[in-house]
C-alpha cells in the first residue's frame, strides 16, 4: 500500500473538452479502490458551453457524508481548459513545471496505485511504457500515417495475446484504449484489436469512461 | 498696451542704481520682446480690420447665453458613439466637450469627446458657410468647454487612429459654446490617461495619484475612469441581480450604531445628542437579526467605516459593502456553494458585459485577464499551510495567514489550478471571532471561509453561532463583556435559524479584477485617514 502523507494529494489535470483523456477515468476508478479518493470537475473561463455529461464526469457533489476534504487522501481535480494540445498535470507548484501529454498522466497515477512498478519487474515496465509511448506519441497526436502503422502492430500483438503486456489488463491497455476513443478510429479496427475493446469495456474500471464516449 | 521702448543713457535699477549687466541684458530681451508682441497685435489688428466686413457667418457660431431653460429647441443631439458611416451625408447636432483644437492655417482639426468616445471634427473656411473668423473662433474655445456643433457627418479614407470614432468626421457648419472652461487646467487629460509603464513615453508627463484626486472631476473624465467606474456600477448591479434570482431580499440597516460591533478601536465616534454613538463598522449584527427575524435570506449594499489609520494600496476609511447572509438547512457550505456561485457570475458577467470597457481600461493599466473556475476551486486550510511549507514558509498549524503569505499562497493556487478566484475554507478557530463556530469533527478548525482574488482577501465569512447559550460562552472564552453585547445575544432567543454568510468591499472586487495597484482608482472619492475632500 502506497503512503501518501499531507493532508490531501490534490492532482490537477487541465484536459480541453474537445479530447477528454478517457485513460484519466479509468485509473480514477482504481485509485478510489486503494485510497479514499474523491474528484471534482471544473470549468476553466477560458472555456465555454461545456456538455452536462463532462461537468458531472468525476461524480462530484455526491460527497454525501460531507467529509471535509483534508480527511481525504487523494483527490483528482479535473479542470476543462483550453490546453492545447495536450493535458496537462499539476501536483505541486513549489516542486515541479507542469507535466503534458496523457500518457505521462497515465504514467505518474499508475505509478500511485503500484509504488513498486519500476523496481518489480523491469522488462514488463518498460513493455508497458513501449505501448504507453506508443499511444502518446503515434496515436493521440500522430498523423493518418503513423496511426495505421500503430494499429497494424496492435492487431499483430494482440493476435496471439489477450492484452498488451502480460496476462491481465495494464496501463499499457488502459491508454491505447483511450487513444483509440478519442481518435475516432474505435469503430473501424481490425478484428484482434475488437475483441480486445470488447474485453475492455466489459472491465468494470472501464464503466465511466465507457459511457463518456457514448454521450 | 505698448511698453516704452526706449532706454534711458545711464540705465538705472528702479532703487535707481545703475543695472548689473545681467540684469541689464535682461531688461533689452524684455524689451525685444514687447517690441515683438505689439507688432503681432497691430499685425493682427490690421487683419481683423480687412475682414470684419466679410464675416458672413457670423451666426454660425458664439458663446451661447447661460442656458436658463428659455426654449425648447426642435432639435435631437446624437451620442458621439451612434457617429458612424451609417450617418454619413447627415447633418447633425452634437453636443461634447472640446477635448483638444488644432488650429493650422485655414483649417482646425477638434476632438470631441463625450464620456468614453471621441471624434474628430474638421472646420475650414469655405466662401459661404465658415469664415475666416469662425475658424479661429473655434481654435480658441477652451480645452474642456462644452459645445454644441452642427455638422456633415463624412467618412474618412484613412481611419481616424486617435479616436473612437474611426470611421467618420464631422464638418463644422455651426459652433456654440454651451459652458466655457477656464483656460488654465489643473491637469491635462492627456496625460491622466497616458499608461503608467509605457517605457517609450518616459519622459512625457504622467499625473500623480494625489494631483488626480485633489482635481478628482476632471480625473474622472478621462476614458479610462469613465470605463472604471461603469464597471463599478456593473459589480453592484450583478452582486443585486444574481441573489435577487436566488430569492434574496435587499435590507438597508443603520450606519449610526449604539455600540461597536466587535472591539472598539476601529470605530468612528460621532457626537449624538448628548451621547456617543458609533460608525457600522459592518451590517454584520442587523444581517443576523434580519435572519432571525424570519428573512431567511438578504443581502445589504451600503458604507462601511473602518477608523484603523492604515494608509496602503487596500484600505480606505470608508468603503461600499455588499454583505449577505443567509439562513440553510443542515451544512454551512449551502452558503458556501451560494457566494462562490455569486462570483462566478460576477466574474462571467464583467467578461461578457463589460469587454469594451475592460479594453479601455487595460490600455492604461495592463494586466493579466482574470481567470476563474466554475464551479469555484474550494481549498482547505491545512491544504495552504501544506502548500506554503511546500514552498519554505514556516507557518504553524493554528497560525493565521499574514499578508505576504496570502500573496504567496495566491501565486502557488494560480500555478497549480489556473484560478484568480478561490475559497478557503476551516479557518482555525483561534483566528476568528467569538461568533464563528467550530469545527463539529476538529474543534481547532472553524466552518470559516476567506474568499481571494488575485492573492488578496476580498471575503470573510463563516457559520454564525445562532444558540444564545453557546454564543455566551465563546464570547466568554474571548473575554468579551456580556453586558455589552446582550442585545445582540438576547436576538437568539427567541429562535433563530441556523445561518451563515459574509462580506465583500466593492473598491476591492473591481480593483482586483481589473488588476489595478490602488484601490483609490476604484473609489470615487476616496476617504483614507489622510483624505477628507473632495
Amino acid at each position: 500500500q502506497a503512503q501518501l502523507e499531507g493532508p490531501v494529494r490534490d492532482i490537477v489535470v487541465n484536459a480541453n473538452p474537445s479530447s477528454p483523456p478517457l485513460s484519466l477515468f479509468i485509473l480514477y476508478e482504481l485509485l478510489k479502490q486503494q485510497f479514499r479518493c474523491f474528484g471534482s470537475v471544473h470549468v476553466h473561463s477560458s472555456v465555454e458551453n461545456v456538455p452536462e455529461g463532462l461537468c458531472k464526469c468525476l461524480g462530484n457533489g455526491i460527497r454525501s457524508d460531507l467529509r471535509n476534504r483534508t480527511d481525504f487522501q487523494l483527490a483528482i481535480t479535473l479542470i476543462w481548459k483550453d490546453v492545447k494540445p495536450s493535458p496537462q498535470m499539476m501536483m505541486s507548484a513549489a516542486y515541479q513545471t507542469p507535466i503534458h501529454g496523457e500518457s505521462n498522466v497515465a504514467r505518474y497515477l499508475g505509478r500511485i496505485l503500484q509504488p513498486s512498478y519500476d523496481a518489480q519487474d523491469p522488462v514488463t515496465a518498460t513493455e508497458i511504457d513501449t505501448w504507453v509511448d506508443m499511444a502518446g506519441t503515434q496515436v493521440l497526436l500522430g498523423n493518418n500515417k503513423e496511426r495505421a502503422a500503430s494499429l497494424r502492430s496492435l492487431n499483430s500483438r494482440l493476435g496471439k495475446h489477450d492484452w498488451l503486456v502480460g496476462s491481465g489488463l495494464t496501463l499499457a491497455d488502459m491508454v491505447m484504449w483511450s487513444a483509440l476513443h478519442q481518435t475516432g478510429q474505435a469503430a473501424g479496427v481490425p478484428a484482434n484489436v475488437k475483441r480486445w475493446m470488447q474485453a475492455c469495456n466489459g472491465q468494470p474500471a472501464f464503466q465511466s469512461a465507457l459511457k463518456l464516449t457514448q454521450s | 498696451m505698448e511698453k516704452e521702448n526706449d532706454q534711458p543713457e545711464v540705465p538705472l535699477g528702479p532703487d535707481g542704481k545703475p543695472l548689473s549687466k545681467k540684469a541689464l541684458k535682461k531688461q533689452q530681451k524684455d524689451a525685444e520682446k514687447a517690441a515683438k508682441k505689439a507688432q503681432r497685435q497691430a499685425q493682427q489688428a490690421a487683419e481683423a480690420d480687412t475682414q470684419v466686413t466679410e464675416d458672413f457667418s457670423k451666426d454660425r457660431y458664439g458663446n451661447m447665453a447661460m442656458l436658463q431653460s428659455t426654449e425648447k429647441p426642435d432639435r435631437r443631439l446624437v451620442r458621439v458613439e451612434e457617429l458612424t458611416p451609417s450617418l454619413a451625408g447627415e447633418t447633425v447636432w452634437v453636443r461634447a466637450r472640446m477635448h483638444t483644437s488644432r488650429a493650422k492655417g485655414k483649417q482646425c482639426f477638434l476632438v470631441l469627446r463625450q464620456q468614453q468616445f471621441n471624434v474628430q471634427a474638421l472646420a475650414f473656411v469655405n466662401d459661404k458657410t465658415v469664415s475666416k473668423q469662425m475658424v479661429k473662433f473655434a481654435a480658441n474655445i477652451t480645452k474642456e468647454s462644452i459645445i454644441d456643433v452642427e455638422g456633415v457627418v463624412q467618412k474618412v479614407a484613412q481611419p481616424v487612429e486617435s479616436c473612437t470614432q474611426r470611421d467618420v468626421e464631422l464638418h463644422v457648419e455651426r459652433v456654440f459654446v454651451v459652458s466655457a472652461s477656464a483656460p488654465q487646467l489643473p491637469l491635462q487629460l492627456d496625460d491622466a490617461a497616458r499608461p503608467e509603464h509605457d517605457e517609450e513615453d518616459a519622459s512625457r508627463p504622467r499625473v500623480n495619484q494625489d494631483t488626480r484626486l485633489d482635481n478628482r472631476i476632471i480625473d474622472l473624465r478621462t476614458t479610462t475612469n469613465q470605463a472604471v467606474y461603469r464597471v463599478v456600477a456593473g459589480v453592484c448591479d450583478l452582486f443585486r441581480a444574481t441573489l435577487t434570482g436566488k430569492g434574496f431580499v435587499e435590507i438597508h440597516t443603520p450606519k449610526i450604531i449604539s455600540a461597536a460591533s466587535e472591539g472598539g478601536a476601529n470605530v468612528f465616534t460621532v457626537s449624538y445628542f448628548k451621547n456617543n454613538a458609533y460608525l457600522a463598522q459592518s451590517p454584520q449584527l442587523y444581517k443576523q437579526m434580519a435572519i432571525a427575524a424570519d428573512f431567511e435570506k438578504v443581502f445589504t449594499v451600503g458604507a462601511v467605516f473602518r477608523a484603523e489609520d492604515s494608509n496602503t494600496h487596500r484600505h480606505l476609511t470608508e468603503f461600499v459593502g455588499l454583505d449577505l447572509e443567509m439562513a440553510f438547512n443542515y451544512h454551512y457550505h449551502e452558503v458556501l456553494d451560494v457566494i462562490g456561485d455569486m462570483f462566478v457570475h460576477i466574474f462571467k458577467g464583467l467578461r461578457d458585459r463589460y469587454k469594451t470597457e475592460i479594453n479601455t481600461i487595460q490600455k492604461q493599466y495592463p494586466s493579466e485577464p482574470f481567470k476563474f473556475l466554475e464551479p469555484s476551486l474550494r481549498l482547505e486550510f491545512p491544504e495552504a499551510v501544506t502548500m506554503l511549507r511546500e514552498a519554505g514558509v514556516e507557518i504553524g498549524d493554528e497560525d493565521d495567514l499574514s499578508t505576504p503569505d496570502e500573496k504567496l499562497l495566491g501565486k502557488l493556487v494560480k500555478a497549480k489550478y489556473d484560478t484568480d478566484f478561490f475559497i478557503l475554507d476551516k479557518f482555525p478557530l483561534a483566528v476568528r471571532p467569538f461568533y464563528t463556530m467550530p469545527d463539529p469533527n476538529n474543534p481547532k478548525y472553524a466552518n470559516s471561509y476567506d474568499m481571494y482574488m488575485r492573492g488578496e482577501e476580498i471575503l470573510s465569512g463563516a457559520q454564525r453561532i445562532h444558540d444564545p447559550e453557546f454564543l455566551t460562552e465563546r464570547a466568554k472564552a474571548h473575554e468579551i463583556d456580556i453586558e455589552k453585547i446582550k442585545s445582540y445575544i438576547d436576538s437568539f432567543r427567541y429562535g433563530c435559524p441556523p445561518h451563515g454568510g459574509g462580506g465583500i468591499g466593492m473598491e476591492r472586487v473591481v480593483m482586483l479584477y481589473l488588476g489595478l495597484t490602488n484601490i483609490r482608482k476604484t473609489s470615487m472619492f476616496p476617504r483614507d485617514p489622510k483624505r477628507l475632500t473632495p
